[in-house]
């Protein structure tokens, strides 16, 4: 025998007993996840799960990650591991789409709370890597950019992680990320094999920040006009659902109230046209309504989600925080479409019931008295905020017994 | 031989020679002179103002350039100078500058033209051409080529997709801007008058389907009306046998008691005149109308020769046109009564009925062509 044959005979021997240690390893965790032992765990797979790893080893070790972060406790083990995270984002740039789509997976799946985001985000080994993340989905080419969306979408929801991130695309040279964020989502040929619908949560959970929104309503640029038309992207749930959650974050600003409502965004056509239905109202009726609202067809059916329903007239309610703002809703006719809106509700989900009562007690009642125009600057009293929200609660759950009735 | 002679010429040939080319070149020179002299002499004629006004136009002296007419040659000659670069880059950008001034200026159309200079000279420079673009675009829009404005911007955008940056950082970005709102606003106007169209159009049909069905449940039959359509779905086709081709386009109506009104066409083939009606409510009845317009208040028609038209006389016929028979009308029915005759058939939208007295030669000759 030749030395050569020798090692090669060597080396396969020793691959087939890494083989055999894995299928243990896979075997014996899957079933005892509370024996978990992790630093075995680290000891075991840490060296596998690296960029520099054998192909097919690779493979096996990240398969058995993305098993791990299916459940919860497998999840919280493997948040004590840096080394093992740094692994599994090592492997998202593997030249292989599969291993590099499987770590993408994996990592999804970890950053499902507040803990875990502001580990990945914080990794000794990846500083700023939300940056690189942002820039290589923003890259025209990446195939990966949908899961890179995903992974974004959930690494920025807790509000302390988007403001991280808010901060380290504000601080970066690389200034209109926010906008180019926008463009790339509008442009349905910006990447050819990813929709990056996901790109609007990333929009909405940043959009939690006051200097993004202020980024977004930057009024020499054309940024939060180029979403509105998305409210109505019949395509996808998921971009509306940002896109109106956006929408609803940026309402918040009272300083831009004026600016939102007024001919250069008219925001408020935008936000009604998914609420109305197509019900014909008389000619005085109609010609005071937003033009977009006019002489709707037959056929126009409501927005079919019900979260974003209750976003938009929540919307709508914060624009209504200042006199002017409430005065120019109330001159667009706004109620007679959510009087009817009310009404289709009742019957769909009545758990919005809340939201469009507050909603409609602005529009049809009496205007508070001038120190109170600023419904934001009033101050309410303690008690009476404990009681009001004892009250919701209670009329919440008045709500869902009703709807439990019904239903038995 | 000849050339070698001439080359050998005598000191006195050469002399002679001389001589003549001399003479030659002072009669030319005192010959230009003298016409110098006679193109000089009108300028003495010049007054203070034309001198002035020569001087205006003089590139040293000029205050503004007015472009609406021709360039002074001296003008011209110094912006070819300017222009005339070698390097297209350096050109471009001394156009640029040109249509930054105009435009400043607020002089949109020499600015746009100073700016198709500039991209005619096609600089390598993309970012240039960009701006170039750009900046034409901006122009345009302040003359209100929204259309070239608009290609423009694309086209910059094809020079360099994310020029975005100097875009926005442009206060002439305010103007893109502007230009996007006012288009959107547009189209929604456009939108919204379309779906008030539509709108208008399916209540027109509606209200069509809804008379129709008055009209059929009134026991009225339609021209084209099979005799087993009731109860049946309405066809809307049916609707083209009510259209009216009278010229006041009156056409039967339903008022809001339910009532039709039907336009009704009295024919008087005595003197081959007749009378329309152009609403005969179908609860009237037809000694109503012709008290109105032959009673005793009212001066007979002037066709009237024999001042038989009144009000007793006169006879009330409908056609059957399939079988090509007369039937009497009583008079005191009302139009309804009528239409609602199981003979009875509405042509063109239009009840229709022969009129003509009784006791009459004209009766007796009329009613026998119905016999047969």
């Amino acid at each position: 025998m030749t030395e050569a044959t020798q090692l090669t005979e060597m080396y396969t021997q020793c691959v087939i007993d890494t083989m055999f240690k894995l299928a243990n390893a896979l075997q014996f965790y899957r079933y005892n996840m509370a024996d978990y032992d992790i630093d075995h765990l680290e000891k075991e797979f840490g060296q596998f799960l690296h960029i520099g790893a054998r192909g097919d080893v690779k493979n096996l070790a990240i398969d058995y990650i993305l098993g791990i972060t299916d459940s919860t406790e497998g999840k919280q083990l493997l948040g004590r591991k840096e080394t093992l995270l740094e692994g599994i984002v090592s492997l998202t740039e593997d030249d292989s789409p599969d291993i590099s789509a499987k770590a993408y997976k994996a990592l999804i799946n970890f950053a499902t709370d507040e803990e875990n985001c502001q580990k990945l985000l914080n990794l000794s080994k990846y500083q700023n890597i939300c940056i690189k993340w942002l820039k290589m989905a923003l890259d025209r080419s990446n195939e990966n950019a949908d899961l890179l969306c995903k992974l974004l979408n959930n690494v920025t929801r807790p509000e302390k992680c988007a403001d991280q991130v808010a901060k380290c695309v504000l601080d970066s040279k690389a200034d209109l990320l926010i906008s180019k964020m926008v463009m790339a989502f509008c442009n349905p040929t910006y990447n050819e094999t990813s929709n990056l619908h996901y790109l609007t949560g990333v929009l909405a959970n940043l959009s939690q920040i006051r200097d993004v929104r202020v980024q977004l309503m930057d009024k020499k640029q054309c940024i939060i006009q180029r979403i509105l038309p998305f409210v109505e992207f019949k395509q996808s749930e998921t971009c509306r659902t940002g896109v109106v959650a956006t929408l609803k974050n940026c309402c918040f600003d009272i300083d831009f109230h004026d600016w939102l409502l007024g001919e250069e965004v008219d925001i408020l056509p935008r936000l009604l046209l998914p609420l109305a239905g197509p019900e014909e109202f008389d000619e005085d009726d109609m010609e005071k309504l937003p033009v977009d609202l006019q002489y709707l067809p037959p056929d126009k059916s409501r927005e079919s989600m019900s979260n974003i329903r209750k976003m938009l007239v929540e919307a709508i309610f914060q624009l209504c925080a200042t006199k002017a703002g409430r005065s120019y809703i109330k001159s667009k006719n706004t109620y007679i479409i959510i009087r009817e809106y009310h009404k289709w509700e009742r019957s769909n989900d009545p758990r919005n019931e809340p939201a469009i009562m507050n909603l409609i007690d602005i529009l049809i009642g009496d205007e508070p008295v001038p120190s109170m125009e600023n419904l934001k600057a009033v101050e309410i009293p303690h008690n009476l905020m404990e009681k009001f929200k004892k009250e919701d609660e209670e009329d919440m759950k008045e709500i869902l017994d009703e709807g439990k009735k019904e239903e038995t | 031989m000849a050339d070698k002679q001439g080359a050998f010429m005598s000191d006195e040939e050469r002399q002679k020679l001389i001589e003549k080319l001399d003479a030659d070149l002072e009669a030319y020179i005192s010959e230009k002179t003298e016409n110098a002299k006679k193109n000089k002499e009108p300028e003495k004629d010049k007054d203070i103002d034309e001198i002035v006004k020569e001087l205006e136009t003089h590139p040293a002296f000029i205050k503004e350039v007015d472009w609406s007419k021709p360039l002074s040659p001296e003008m011209e000659g110094l912006m070819s100078l300017k222009y005339e670069e070698e390097d297209p880059t350096a050109r471009a950008e001394a156009y640029k500058e040109d249509g930054n001034f105009e435009f400043k200026k607020k002089k949109y159309s020499i600015a746009v033209e100073n700016y198709t200079e500039g991209i005619k000279s096609k600089s390598p420079d993309k970012e240039l051409n960009a701006v170039l673009y750009t900046n034409r675009a901006a122009a345009q829009y302040h003359l209100g080529n929204y259309k070239s404005s608009f290609q423009d911007c694309v086209i910059a955008r094809k020079f360099k997709p994310d020029h975005l940056k100097a875009i926005m950082r442009d206060p002439q970005n305010k103007v893109i801007l502007e230009l996007r709102q006012s288009t959107e606003k547009m189209k929604r106007d456009i939108d919204r008058d379309r779906r008030k169209a539509q709108a208008q159009e399916r209540k027109e049909h509606e209200e069509d389907l809804k008379l129709l069905k008055v009209i059929q449940s009134r026991g009225i039959q339609l021209a084209g009306m099979k005799s087993d359509d009731q109860g049946r779905q309405l066809d809307p086709s049916l609707l083209t046998s009510l259209e009216v081709h009278n010229p006041s386009k009156a056409r039967v109506h339903l008022d809001a008691d339910n009532v039709l009104h039907w336009p009704v066409l009295f024919l008087y083939p005595q003197y081959t005149e007749t009378d329309y009606i152009e609403a005969f409510c179908e609860k009237q009845r037809f000694i109503d109308h012709l008290q109105d317009m032959f009673g005793p208040d009212v001066p007979p028609p002037p066709w009237d020769k024999e001042g038989t038209y009144t009000p007793d006389r006169l006879q009330v016929f409908y056609e059957d046109k399939e079988k090509v028979k007369l039937y009497k009308v009583k008079k005191e029915w009302t139009l309804l009564q009528c239409l609602q005759q199981k003979r009875y058939k509405v042509f063109g939208g239009t009840p229709t009925f022969l009129l003509f007295p009784s006791g009459t030669t004209f009766e007796t000759e009329f009613l026998k062509r119905y016999e047969t």
